[in-house]
Order: structure tokens, then C-alpha cells, then sequence
């Protein structure tokens, strides 16, 4: 323990020394810092911008309202709970025109893989119909099919099959 | 009697039991109770001599896998022994082999080399002789070619032991295509990516690959060299494009894409330039196109009746019919190469998939798997006789195999996570 704190000392001591012999080479550069250095004042207002408030107000109103919605078996038909979702996202798309939302329609893995393409692209169309119909411009609304492909959960069941049935919402501003 | 006029009298005298009735051969050849023997050549099988210590490098002898070839292709029921002696050549004849197999083999280096030979059991005369030289990594390829003359010069036919099959792995949490020959060896990735690719069918032979990639973000078309490792892009457009076939006679793929909305079914050559025809005009879902053998027909799914249902069509769109009415879900056919069956899978009343296959008319449908999983995805192999599938029968979904008529089944892959497997040409 001693000999560790005497080495801290010791290379404390190093840098030290190594600081305070700087005198002899450093006359030239001495000058040009202390000019630049003066400009710095300007952003103390330190505060986010205007545009930095609004990024964070549509963050946290996607974290509130994006949220997946459900089908079921076979099925691109959305739900009461769905539409209201969707209806909440319509009104984010509303507020703030800066936003636009890939929707990405999946599948459970049941049923073969080409089939389920078609399918998760009819459940992404399904979104985003709703959207249109609800007042967002079509050219802010783009979707993709992952068929059976990203799963939310793995696993056979009806509780990990209701569970990838699903459309996801990514939203970009 | 020489031997020039030997062999084919041996032959012939094979083809012609092969042409009797069960009765006859029953008396003649087959001493097993088992009904398929009947149809079937018995031979009896050395081991083949290996010339060097070498050889023992090798993972199996090239008569194993002569052996599973000949096994699986069904047409040959095989007898083992050791070595030629009395008590070996008497346990083939009271098997009913006729003749038997025999061999050597060695391996200098990376330089391997073969030799096969069918001996009449009875005269001892050489009916059928053939040499291989190949690379050490090749070695299973040329024991795979003599399966194949051993098939053609007995039964007139295509072999199948050269055939590849390519499909679908979860490697590292994505999705990539792999091919691997027939029999489940030499494994080898056909895509590594950091995307989604599935969906993969040949092109042409067993080399290149048409698959479904998500590497520009969106479902495009892609063709893999698997020899030179190469792939490129060949159809992108907007929107979901996936389950892509080719048809070798006209040149012609056939596929399912959303590009102007709903998925539907289109038809485009493989001419530069060439224009897709659309072949369907539905509200509903179209998919998993796949041409008949002669390039006439087109089967696919449709859920115009509410569920997915299997449908034909004329290549033009035209003269459509629906050739599935039960259950409540069938999909993913494939036409046999022989024409006369298409094979499709259901979903069964546990909510799990199994396989069938139906007359092009429709008529005499027989379900192949059952209780064991579920079983997706029916590829035929070239000569019609086999099928390749999906199944999680062993809890991970696994490559399959079985015969025409549900026989057979036996696993081919063992990594787990493997899918969409489809069987090449010759």
C-alpha cells in the first residue's frame, strides 16, 4: 500500500515536473490560443433549441400512442382496439407534419412463407388505408411485408402466434 | 459363353424381372415378405478395398455412399458382406442378388481415385466397370456419378445422387440461403448477408439460384452462382416481390408481386428487356406460382374463396379452376415432374401443417405426413420420385425426405432452424 501511494506521489511529481518545464519551447504558439478561446461566450443560454423541444415532444408522443396492433388468424381485419391506436397515431401524423411512418406487416409462422408475405403486406395496407382514410397524406405513409420473418416472440402457441400477428409502426422525422 | 454376350443377357434378364408380375419375381428373387422388394434389383455389396492408409482421412468409405444412394433411390434392395469368399457370395444368393457390387479405392494426396465393378454372381463375369479420378473435397461427387450409371444402365433412367438441394438456414439470427447435395453433405451458404433471404429456387441445372433478398431494404430478386459465389440483383421493383420460378423450356420465371398493389401472379421471360405479364386480376392474394413440368400450366394460391386454396391456370391466365376444396388452408404447391401429381400442404384441425398430393384434375388426394409436427413446403426431386420438405416433427424445424407415396421419411439436416428447401434438376 505504501509503495503504491509513493508511486502515485512519484509520477504525480513526473507530470508535475514535466508541466512546469515547458518555459523553453512554447513562446510561439502562446499567442493564437487565447484569441480563439474568446468567442466561447455566445452559447451560455444552454437550454435546448426550439427545433431540439419540438424532436423531444414527438419522441414522447411516440412513445405514448405507437404501439403495434393485432389480427387474427389469417385475418388483415383491424379491431376496435386497433383503430383507436391507429386513430392516436393519425392524430401524432396530424400534430406534426414533420413525421411519416413505415408500417411493417408480419405473420405468425404458421402457414408457408409466400402465403405469409402477401399476408403481412394486406395487414400493412390494412394500416395504412386506415391512416389515409383518417387525413394523412398517402406520400407519408410507406409499408413492407416481413411475412412470417421477424417474429416478436418464438415459440408455438396461441399466445406467441397472437403475438406476431401484428403490424409495427416505425416512425422517422 | 463370352463376356460380351454376358452382361447384357444379365441385364436384360434384370429389366425382365422387373417387368413380371410380383408372382413371378416373388418366386425368383425376392425372399422378404416385403411388398416394395418386389419392384426392386437385390445386390449384393463388398466392401470396397481402400489401396493406402490414406484413405482413412476420408469422413466415409465411397461404398457408404454408394450404398444410401442406391438404398434411396428405391429401386435396389442391397445386401452387405466383407470380402468375396463362399459364405459372403451364398448369403447374396440366398437373398436373391443376381450380382453384386465391388470396388477399390485410393487416395495420393488430393488426387483420389475409383473403381467399381457389378460381377455376375453366377458366372463372375463383369457386367458393369467404371473408373473415377477426382479431388480428395470431390470424391463423394464421383461415387455419386457411379450411383447414377448404376441407375441408368439398369432401369434406363436418371439418377438423382448428383442433385442438390437448396434452402432456407437461421444462421446468427438471419435468415440465409445454403445448398447442400442431396443426401445432406457438403453443407455450403449460397448467400452471407446481414439481410433476409429467402424463398430460393434454381435457375438452371444445380449452379445458380433465384432467391428473395431484403438487401436493399425491399423484397428484390437475386441470382446466386453457387460455384463462383457470386450474387447479383435481377428484378428489383416496388413493393413485395417473392416466390419466384423458372421454367427451363421457355426461359420463363414466374412469380408473385405487389407492384401495382395487391399481390398477383406474373409471368416475365428471362430476355433482357422482357415485359411481365400479369396473369391474375383479384382483389385477393395470389402467391406461390409454379409452373407444370411442360410449361403449359400455372398452380398457385388464392384466397378468392376466403381461405387459401390451390388454383390452375393456363400460362396465359386464362381456363382457371380451383383444384382444393378441403380444409381450411392449403397452400405452397409444387407440380412432380412427371406431371401427374401436385403436391401442397394443409393446415390440419391441430392448427399444424401437414402434406398431401392430388391429381391435376383434382381427384385422389393422399396425405403423406401426418402426426408428426408440422410438414411444410413439398420440393419434388427431378425424376418425380421423392419429395424434400420441412418438418419440426423433432422439435427444430428440419430438412426431410421421403417417396412419391409418403414412404421413407428420414431427416437430411440437423443445425436446426432450416426451411423452404428446394430440389434442383439433374
Amino acid at each position: 500500500m505504501v509503495r503504491k501511494h509513493l508511486l502515485v506521489l512519484a509520477i504525480g511529481g513526473i507530470i508535475l515536473a514535466g508541466c512546469t518545464k515547458k518555459p523553453p519551447p512554447p513562446p510561439p504558439p502562446e499567442p493564437v490560443v487565447p484569441e480563439i478561446s474568446e468567442p466561447e461566450p455566445p452559447p451560455v443560454p444552454a437550454g435546448p433549441s426550439e427545433a431540439e423541444l419540438r424532436r423531444q415532444r414527438i419522441a414522447q408522443r411516440i412513445a405514448e400512442v405507437v404501439k403495434p396492433v393485432y389480427f387474427a388468424l389469417d385475418q388483415s381485419t383491424l379491431t376496435q382496439d386497433s383503430r383507436s391506436t391507429l386513430s392516436a397515431i393519425g392524430d401524432l401524423l396530424k400534430e406534426f407534419d414533420e413525421v411519416s411512418i413505415k408500417v411493417e406487416g408480419n405473420c405468425d409462422d404458421r402457414g408457408t412463407d409466400e402465403y405469409n408475405f402477401a399476408l403481412g403486406e394486406r395487414r400493412a395496407k390494412a394500416a395504412r388505408d386506415y391512416l389515409e382514410s383518417y387525413g394523412i397524406a398517402a406520400g407519408r405513409l410507406s409499408t413492407i411485408s416481413y411475412g412470417e420473418e421477424r417474429a416478436a416472440m418464438t415459440g408455438e402457441g396461441d399466445d406467441v402466434w397472437s403475438k406476431n400477428r401484428r403490424d409495427e409502426f416505425v416512425p422517422s422525422y | 459363353m463370352s463376356l460380351y454376350t454376358k452382361p447384357v443377357k444379365i441385364i436384360l434378364s434384370l429389366l425382365f424381372l422387373l417387368a413380371l408380375t410380383g408372382q413371378t419375381v416373388a418366386q425368383d428373387v425376392v425372399i422378404t415378405s416385403e411388398q416394395s422388394t418386389a419392384e426392386m434389383v437385390v445386390l449384393g455389396m463388398l466392401e470396397f478395398q481402400s489401396q493406402s492408409d490414406e484413405t482413412r482421412s476420408l469422413p466415409v468409405p465411397p461404398e457408404r455412399v454408394i450404398g444410401y444412394d442406391l438404398s434411396f433411390s428405391g429401386r435396389f434392395k442391397i445386401f452387405d458382406a466383407i470380402s468375396a469368399d463362399s459364405a459372403a457370395l451364398g448369403y447374396f444368393r440366398r437373398n436373391g442378388a443376381l450380382a453384386y457390387l465391388r470396388g477399390k479405392y485410393n487416395l495420393d494426396g488430393d488426387q483420389f481415385s475409383l473403381e467399381c465393378e457389378l460381377i455376375d454372381l453366377e458366372s463372375g463375369d463383369l457386367i458393369l466397370g467404371k473408373s473415377f479420378k477426382s479431388k480428395k473435397s470431390q470424391y463423394r461427387d464421383v461415387a455419386h456419378k457411379f450411383s447414377d450409371d448404376m441407375v441408368y444402365q439398369l432401369f434406363g433412367e436418371k439418377g438423382i445422387a448428383q442433385t442438390r438441394i437448396v434452402y432456407v438456414t437461421k444462421r446468427a439470427g438471419n435468415k440465409q440461403i445454403y445448398a447442400m447435395d442431396y443426401d445432406g453433405a457438403n453443407v455450403r451458404p449460397v448467400t452471407n448477408n446481414k439481410s433476409i433471404n429467402v424463398l430460393p429456387n434454381w435457375l438452371e441445372g444445380k449452379d445458380k439460384v433465384l432467391y428473395t433478398s431484403y438487401l436493399s431494404g425491399y423484397p428484390n430478386f437475386y441470382v446466386a452462382d453457387i460455384e463462383t459465389d457470386k450474387n447479383s440483383l435481377y428484378l428489383k421493383s416496388p413493393g413485395m416481390n417473392s416466390s419466384v420460378h423458372y421454367n427451363p423450356i421457355d426461359r420463363e420465371i414466374v412469380y408473385a408481386t405487389s407492384v401495382e398493389g395487391n399481390t398477383e401472379i406474373y409471368r416475365r421471360s428471362m430476355d433482357e428487356n422482357a415485359k411481365s405479364i400479369r396473369l391474375t386480376f383479384s382483389p385477393s392474394i395470389e402467391t406461390s406460382p409454379t409452373w407444370s413440368p411442360n410449361g403449359y400450366e400455372i398452380v398457385f394460391v388464392s384466397d378468392r374463396s376466403g381461405r387459401p386454396m390451390i388454383y390452375v391456370m393456363d400460362r396465359d391466365g386464362s381456363n382457371l379452376r380451383r383444384l382444393t376444396y378441403e380444409g381450411s388452408y392449403n397452400t405452397s404447391p409444387a407440380w412432380s415432374p412427371k406431371g401427374d401429381r401436385i403436391a401442397f400442404c394443409g393446415i390440419n384441425d391441430r392448427g399444424l401443417m401437414d402434406i398431401m398430393t392430388i391429381g391435376p384434375d383434382g381427384a385422389d388426394p393422399i396425405q403423406l405426413t401426418g402426426n408428426s409436427g408440422s410438414n411444410e413446403n413439398p420440393s419434388w426431386s427431378p425424376d418425380g420420385r421423392h419429395l424434400v420438405f420441412t418438418s419440426t416433427r423433432k422439435g427444430q424445424a428440419e430438412l426431410w425426405v421421403m417417396d412419391a407415396n409418403g414412404t421413407n421419411q428420414r431427416r437430411i439436416s440437423f443445425s436446426g432452424g432450416n426451411s423452404m428447401p428446394r430440389w434442383s434438376g439433374y
